[in-house]
């Protein structure tokens, strides 16, 4: 049984899009600014690297979600717009 | 007429209001599991030192897999009950037993720690009760006015969740929000503009533990993830939980990881770790008030956070032990005494006050110890680690006895599996890993904790004599299992929480079933019907 999609594609943009496009943006300039400055100051620890490419993991796919849903809601908007 | 009246009291009995929404759900398991960070911070550190991040992501990994297989196993099986419920329904009563007991006394610690965690923090505007102690005959250095604090908080807390899972729930969600907003000022102002990656390079280098305190620093570092429970618990009461339950569940898994690292790599880039292990009590404010530009407002502020987050915590406690013990109950593995709802709000009440009380007693015993937050904490390792072992094998066997019920969401890392009959199991190699984690916790809990050594198998040992007087006593199997039609409470659980379209799909599935097996299948009759 294959397991169904989580989330509907979304009819409209709420104050939540924006909310997850911001927590990409931060998640991603504090992920680069550990990563640097570790590698400023010269010493590379495990903890910083992994907690730097974590954040920007997390950015990267907080964005990432954030476009393809903005797609979806553009095909359904065109849609509407085609039919209506 | 007196059979419909039974029917209907009965159902009014077991039912609890499904009120929960996605941001509730989210909030529920982030109150608990969020909060550990506070009151674990200041142990871990004090035993895995300059090693501790990696005490945390160790940890972290284990705690991963854990939040996959419960966010299949709870969206699959939304009902209260959580760990003990997929034990039950995977290995037999006696393994639900055993689970459930895990995470009873998991839970109940939860309350007592939290609360005193919580006023501790509360303590920080209070030096005068913070500071406070007495010696009574053999008792030296008590603090009864700390104890007494803790015991009212945990008293209002009981009448909250007496009155509702909706009032709770929004206490909850506020208080999370609240709490979400401030722990993300602090790690962004803080990486941004205080924390020294060359002061955490000299710490990780020349401030090792050694061995013993490593493993004793990561089995206490699994206490900062512990909770995502909750959601489990919290499935029977949330709207379309199989839809739910997977999204806020692996954004909590996430998020809690992602904070309990920041804040462990942050302390240490910023502080040295000895200061830090001498404010166990508030770990998160020290750190807090030394950030530069924030510091000064972020100290109390952060006081603030602590005692709300660590009071949301031990509500979130409250509310998974009475759902986990009401559930119990209802498959005749604990008293039919548990099993009363409040005519009037339908919350479990007996549950409520039985395990409130058992927190305040706790709560009174920790205090007579030394250190009463780390006897709490040695403590709440040995139930999760037991429970969630048991969780692991339940999700591996439920997928050969129970390939039918619909899955909205599998753990990833499969693979297939041709059985003799020509059906495929798809085995859950996380699972296997999973298991093989959470087991090797409990060892090195055991052989590390002095307390919970001694306290977790007198712990089980009390309660499985409790079980075989409760089921001798009601004339029921003591190794064996009641008879359960699981097919027809599936069914229900689905119908209950409004998951149409996965009981159309659980049904379909049965019937192939049955056709592939050459025998009539109740579930077309049904439908004919």
């Amino acid at each position: 049984m294959k397991p169904r999609k989580l989330v509907p594609p979304p009819e409209t943009v709420t104050w939540q899009d924006g909310y997850r496009f911001v927590l990409g943006v931060l998640s991603l300039v504090l992920g680069f600014a550990i990563l640097i400055r570790s590698i400023l100051a010269g010493i590379i620890t495990p903890p910083s690297i992994l907690l730097g490419v974590l954040f920007i993991a997390f950015g990267v796919y907080r964005l990432y979600v954030g476009v393809v849903r903005y797609q979806q809601y553009r095909a359904i908007h065109q849609k509407s717009h085609k039919n209506g | 007429m007196a059979i419909a009246a039974e029917q209907k009291e009965t159902i009014e009995k077991l039912e609890l209001r499904r009120e929960v929404t996605v941001w509730g759900s989210f909030m529920w398991g982030y109150a608990d599991v969020g909060a550990d960070i506070y009151a674990a911070l200041g142990i871990v550190i004090a035993s895995a030192m300059g090693w501790s991040p990696l005490a945390f992501a160790i940890a972290g990994v284990i705690y991963v897999m854990i939040g996959l297989a419960f966010t299949e196993l709870a969206s699959s099986y939304p009902v209260a009950g959580g760990g003990h419920y997929y034990s039950l329904r995977g290995l037999g009563d006696i393994w639900g037993f055993i689970a459930g007991i895990g995470l009873i006394l998991d839970y109940t610690i939860d309350i007592a720690l939290f609360a005193v965690a919580s006023t501790g923090y509360i303590n920080f505007f209070i030096p005068f009760i913070r500071d406070f102690k007495i010696t009574i005959g053999p008792l030296v250095n008590i603090n009864p006015l700390w104890a007494l604090e803790a015991v009212i908080a945990i008293a209002m807390l009981a009448i909250l969740n007496l009155r509702g899972v909706k009032e709770s729930s929004r206490f909850n969600e506020v208080l999370g929000a609240f709490d979400l907003v401030i722990e993300s000022s602090i790690i962004i102002t803080g990486f941004l503009f205080a924390w020294r990656p060359e002061f955490l390079a000299w710490q990780w280098k020349f401030q090792a533990p050694t061995l013993s305190q490593f493993l004793y620093g990561s089995s206490l570092a699994i206490i900062s993830f512990v909770g995502l429970e909750s959601i489990s618990q919290a499935a029977q009461e949330t709207r379309r939980p199989a839809t739910i339950i997977p999204r806020t569940s692996l954004t909590l898994i996430f998020t809690v990881l992602i904070y309990a690292l920041s804040f462990s790599t942050l302390s240490l880039g910023i502080l040295p770790w000895q200061l830090i292990a001498t404010r166990e009590g508030d770990p998160i404010a020290t750190l807090a008030s030394n950030i530069p530009y924030i510091g000064m407002l972020a100290g109390p502020l952060t006081a603030l956070l602590g005692a709300t987050i660590l009071l949301t915590s031990a509500n979130s406690g409250i509310m998974g032990v009475s759902r986990l013990i009401f559930s119990m109950s209802h498959f005749h593995l604990a008293s039919e005494w548990f099993n009363k709802v409040h005519r009037k709000y339908r919350t479990p009440i007996n549950a409520i006050i039985g395990f409130s009380l058992v927190g305040i007693l706790l709560t009174i015993f920790s205090f007579l110890t030394p250190r009463a937050l780390d006897t709490l904490g040695n403590l709440y390792a040995i139930g999760a680690s037991m429970g969630y072992t048991l969780v692991f094998i339940s999700l591996i066997r439920l997928r050969f006895v129970d390939p039918y019920s619909p899955r909205p969401y599998h753990v990833p890392g499969n693979i297939k599996w041709k059985r003799k009959d020509g059906t495929i199991v798809q085995v859950p190699v996380i699972g296997f890993l999973g298991f093989l984690g959470v087991f090797s916790l409990f060892i090195v809990v055991l052989a590390t904790h002095d307390i919970g050594r001694i306290f977790g198998p007198i712990w089980i040992v009390a309660c499985l004599i409790y079980y075989i007087v409760y089921r001798k006593r009601n004339k029921l199997p003591v190794f064996g299992s009641v008879p359960h039609d699981w097919e027809k409470e599936q069914v229900q659980v689905l119908t209950s929480a409004e998951e149409y379209e996965l009981v159309e799909q659980y049904k379909q599935a049965l019937i192939h079933r049955d056709r592939e097996r050459g025998i009539k299948s109740r579930w077309a009759e049904e439908e004919i019907e």
